[in-house]
């Protein structure tokens, strides 16, 4: 049985309402889910509220869920989701404009190769909270969540090449930023 | 990069599980008892049809048994008036039926029948 099928059964059993099962899970992954919002929304007390939220949508939707990526990737991109819509409702959320894309296509990369060129995770965590929470959000989709571009695309409402692009500036800014450091 | 899968966890504030438990229960409680209620629609139509299965069978196999033993009474109804229009033909001819019949069958003509008749009669 893997780690998987144990989040899978353990969510099976909140459908059913298991406390048990919920404070398992909920013990499992709360210090991903509370860093995860804390990346991106750069506010303690924020991401204590929004991973709060997040945990009560989980149980909430337990029995929806469908086992087509790992329970751990769907618990993510439910406080991710939780994460963009409370920024959308403080309007500090700006939509990527698509416009650019093409003059940066040949110097576009994946997410491998973003992640394969930050070997001190430590400063680089310190320097992305300095990013756009825009970028903040899309560098937490490759890197926390693993998702192909296709995939941040599709759930951002963007195009591939565009999403390629951010990750390509992301990618400048913060290896301008750690030659500076 | 030693995990990348786990490089923005981040401890979350003391209480925070209790918290999140707490908030959730009344959610997780309504889903328990709605799972019961669940069970109960699942298993009361299988109940009822089960009671109402071997009611039939039961009523059914009452019918025929009853149905039987009706055959049974019947049968001897028939064997008792049998038995009683023997035993009136006997009185009437004052000869035992099922003796005369015995004798008739060893007969082979019927010039025979009526000579063993005459002397039956004369005998009488």
């Amino acid at each position: 049985m893997t780690d998987n099928d144990i989040d899978q059964k353990l969510l099976a059993d909140i459908a059913k309402g298991s406390s048990k099962s919920f404070r398992v899970l909920l013990e499992k992954y709360q210090n991903q889910v509370f860093g995860y919002c804390r990346k991106i929304l750069e506010d303690k007390a924020m991401a204590e509220d929004i991973a709060q939220d997040t945990w009560i949508k989980i149980a909430e939707q337990a029995e929806n869920y469908q086992p087509v990526g790992s329970v751990r990737s769907w618990i993510l991109r439910i406080a991710r989701n939780k994460c963009v819509d409370h920024l959308r409702s403080q309007k500090r959320w700006t939509e990527l404009d698509d416009s650019e894309t093409n003059q940066l296509k040949d110097e576009a990369l994946n997410a491998d190769e973003l992640i394969q060129n930050f070997e001190e995770v430590s400063l680089l965590k310190q320097k992305i909270s300095e990013l756009p929470v825009e970028q903040r959000t899309i560098l937490m989709m490759a890197m926390g969540e693993n998702l192909e571009l296709s995939e941040i695309a599709q759930q951002l409402g963007m195009s591939v090449s565009n999403v390629k692009v951010t990750l390509f500036r992301i990618r400048k800014s913060l290896r301008e930023k750690l030659e500076g450091a | 990069m030693k995990d990348d899968k786990d490089w923005f966890s981040e401890d979350a504030p003391k209480g925070f599980a209790d918290r999140v438990l707490a908030k959730a229960e009344p959610m997780l409680k309504e889903k328990r008892s709605l799972n019961q209620r669940r069970w109960i629609l699942f298993l009361l139509p299988s109940l009822a049809m089960s009671a109402a299965a071997f009611f039939w069978l039961r009523l059914r196999s009452d019918n025929q048994g009853a149905a039987f033993a009706k055959i049974d009474m019947d049968s001897l109804e028939m064997g008792q008036m049998l038995v009683e229009s023997d035993e009136l033909t006997a009185e009437g001819n004052g000869t035992d039926q099922f003796e005369l019949l015995a004798d008739l069958d060893v007969l082979e003509d019927f010039d025979e029948v009526e000579e063993f008749a005459k002397s039956e009669s004369q005998e009488s």
